[in-house]
């Protein structure tokens, strides 16, 4: 199954609205391209530390991202040492750990459902153009359906081909995954056709309050 | 108005890249990982087609934004586009969907030279497309200098192309029902 | 619910390039709970689709309760409830409650109407109280009767299901026919699971896309016994 880089609240950082925290990340974001001074960036940076352990998130957390992007950090700050200054290598390399502890820190306290609630407020105003939040959503949970589907049937085959005396070939892996992948999708299409459900606009999906409820609409 | 089936078919492609991620990943010579995603990136755009292929990748993009751990190494959140490797992901979407344009309109017969060219062109070029200048300005490292860097991967890119090309092309023909789109 | 309305097909063939998979004259279906048998690739499937409009015949029409199911769609979706081979398939959403809600929320009902349903559905097919348990991680069993009730909660006047019993034990299978049997909808069922028809009004017999016999159950199937032993003979 897919995990999540959600860590539980209560926390008064997971109390703020989901809109807000992304709302400061974006204001973050320019703000770190305005000022062109490493130590005003990494101020900044200590800051958003500190609300790890208000968020409740393990502090650990920071060095794992930081670790994580380690390799490409130290090859942009000798690429930049090099053609430019050290004060320019450490001006990046305080900008992009202060963005990536930020939005790090936004993700972990922030649910999957509180998200996809601002994104289908994100995408409100799209309709106009065609765009179908409820249609969006299902496709979401058609992926996080797929990958555990996917392993399965990567494992099965794979068995049944070892069974066979085959080797690790990818091809011989891939394609017959892949087909059974595309008919099981055409499966569900069916299924979901069948039942009649996202045939029109807003049937499916998170926001209760947008689902007009038409009374005169209900059973015979 | 889009097709459940085209839905669940975008769904399925971007668990087919979430799925790649999952694969061990290889790290070159300085610290340049090789994973195996932008082979789904191709793999996306040469089966479904440009607009599904792309559709495939925003969904992937935006299941990674909401916190998933779906980017190689089980990277995700939106600290992924913070970061210097963040155009790269977002030129997911131009790869899979140059991809699928080539592999559509491309006027060649032979469907594996087709989908091969349109990997390479697409699959490589396309997501370098948006990787690169977005590396340079969060890196604040001429373009030039990045090109250079993203050389080193282009080997186990053009492995990809060929691997995704066969898949692809092997599909369209055991399962022509895609082409009907 | 009343008499469940009548299915009718009128000189309905579908096609697949130059086959002709299905090929039926005259068809008037109307008993209450109505068996499909045949060989592997015989058309079963393919004449089930056609009830619920997932397969649009390349001539002729299917009606249920008069209407077109090439024009009507959406209506005659409403009047059939389709239950698929496969429960990987067929359920879509993470989690029970979920699943039991896609349909439902297609028909537009308010949510005091939904929750009845899903509450009676769940409870009819033993998954009372379970409704925020992941779909997928059910037996096959559980599945089965998730996949039932998630249709039945839809209150269809038909039932269409395509080997149901096909992943069931034995238990299984006897557990599965004692929930058929009191519901109260019209119910036709393809399937290789001959004891599963007993008690059946009518069975009908697909050869190679044409209906070959159709009659009581024992009739129907000592028809198709013959007719497999004369296959086998000739070969
Ligand atoms: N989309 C399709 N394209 C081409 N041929 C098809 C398609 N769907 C079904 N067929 C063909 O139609 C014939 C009838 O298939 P159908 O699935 O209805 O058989 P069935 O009686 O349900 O068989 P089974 O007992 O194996 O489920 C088969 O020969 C099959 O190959
Ligand atoms: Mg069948």
């Amino acid at each position: 199954m897919i995990g999540t880089l959600h860590v539980p609240g209560p926390s008064p950082v997971h109390a703020v609205p989901a809109g807000y925290k992304l709302l400061v990340l974006c204001g973050l974001g320019t703000a770190s391209f305005v000022i062109a001074d490493p130590a005003v960036i990494a101020a900044g940076a200590a800051v958003v530390i500190m609300l790890y352990p208000l968020g409740r998130v393990p502090l650990h957390q920071v060095w794992v991202q930081a670790r994580d992007l380690a390799p490409l950090l130290v090859l942009m700050a000798v690429t930049q040492a090099w053609f430019d200054s050290p004060l320019a290598a450490a001006l990046t390399v305080t900008r992009v750990l202060t963005l990536v502890w930020a939005a790090g820190l936004v993700t972990a306290t922030t649910g999957f459902s509180a998200m996809m609630a601002v994104l289908q407020r994100i995408l409100a105003p799209l309709r106009r153009f065609g765009v179908r939040p409820a249609r969006i959503a299902f496709a979401l949970t058609m992926t996080v359906r797929f990958v555990p589907l996917l392993q399965e049937m990567i494992q099965e085959t794979r068995a049944a081909q070892a069974a066979r005396g085959m080797g690790r070939n990818p091809l011989a892996l891939a394609i017959p995954v892949t087909i059974r992948a595309l008919r099981l999708a055409e499966g569900v299409a069916e299924a979901v056709e069948a039942r009649g459900a996202l045939t029109d606009d807003d049937d499916f999906g998170i926001p209760e309050r947008r689902h007009k409820e038409k009374a005169s609409d209900t059973d015979a | 108005m889009t097709q459940t089936r085209d839905l669940v078919l975008m769904g399925l492609f971007a668990a087919v890249v979430a799925g790649l991620g999952l694969l061990p990943k290889v790290t070159l010579g300085f610290g340049v990982p090789i994973t195996a995603q932008t082979m789904g990136v191709m793999l996306a755009g040469a089966i479904l087609g440009a607009r599904r292929g792309a559709g495939a990748m925003a969904i992937f993009l935006v299941l990674v934004a909401l916190g998933l751990p779906l980017l190689a190494g089980g990277r995700g959140g939106l600290g992924v586009f913070a970061g210097p490797t963040g155009g790269f992901a977002v030129g997911f979407i131009v790869g899979a969907y140059l991809t699928g344009l080539l592999a559509e309109r491309l006027p060649l017969r032979m469907v594996f030279p087709r989908l091969l060219i349109a990997s390479i062109v697409g699959g490589i070029g396309g997501v370098y497309l948006l990787g690169i200048p977005h590396w340079a300005l969060v890196a604040d490292t001429p373009v030039s200098q990045v090109l250079l860097m993203a050389l080193s991967f282009v080997p186990g890119d053009l492995i990809k192309a060929c691997l995704a090309a066969l898949v692809a092309a092997a599909i369209h023909r055991g399962y022509p029902v895609l082409q009907r789109a | 619910m009343g008499d469940a309305p009548a299915i009718e097909l009128n000189q309905v063939t579908v096609r697949h390039g130059k086959r002709t998979v299905l090929d039926i004259d005259d068809l008037r279906l109307t008993d209450e709970r109505i068996g499909l048998i045949g060989a592997n690739g015989s058309g079963k499937s393919t004449l089930l689709r056609c009830l619920n409009g997932l397969v649009t015949p390349s001539s002729g029409q299917v009606r249920v309760d008069g209407l077109d199911t090439a024009q009507s769609i959406r209506q005659v979706r409403r009047k059939v409830g389709f239950v698929f081979q496969d429960p990987e398939a067929q359920i879509v959403m993470p989690t029970i409650a979920e699943e039991m809600d896609l349909g439902l929320k297609a028909q537009r009902l308010p949510s005091s109407v939904r929750r009845e349903r899903m509450a009676d559905a769940l409870q009819r097919f033993g998954l009372q109280g379970r409704e925020e348990d992941s779909a997928h991680l059910l037996s096959g069993g559980e599945k089965r009767r998730l996949t039932l009730a998630s249709i039945f909660a839809m209150h269809p006047d038909i039932l269409v299901m395509d080997e149901p019993t096909i992943m069931l034990d034995l238990p299984g299978r006897r557990q599965f026919r004692r929930m058929i049997d009191p519901l109260p909808q019209r119910v036709l069922i393809a399937t290789h699971d001959l004891e599963l028809l007993e008690g059946f009004q009518r069975v009908l017999v697909l050869d190679d896309g044409r209906i070959h016999a159709d009659g009581s159950p024992r009739a129907a199937i000592e028809a198709y016994l013959d007719l497999v032993d004369a296959r086998e003979a000739a070969a």
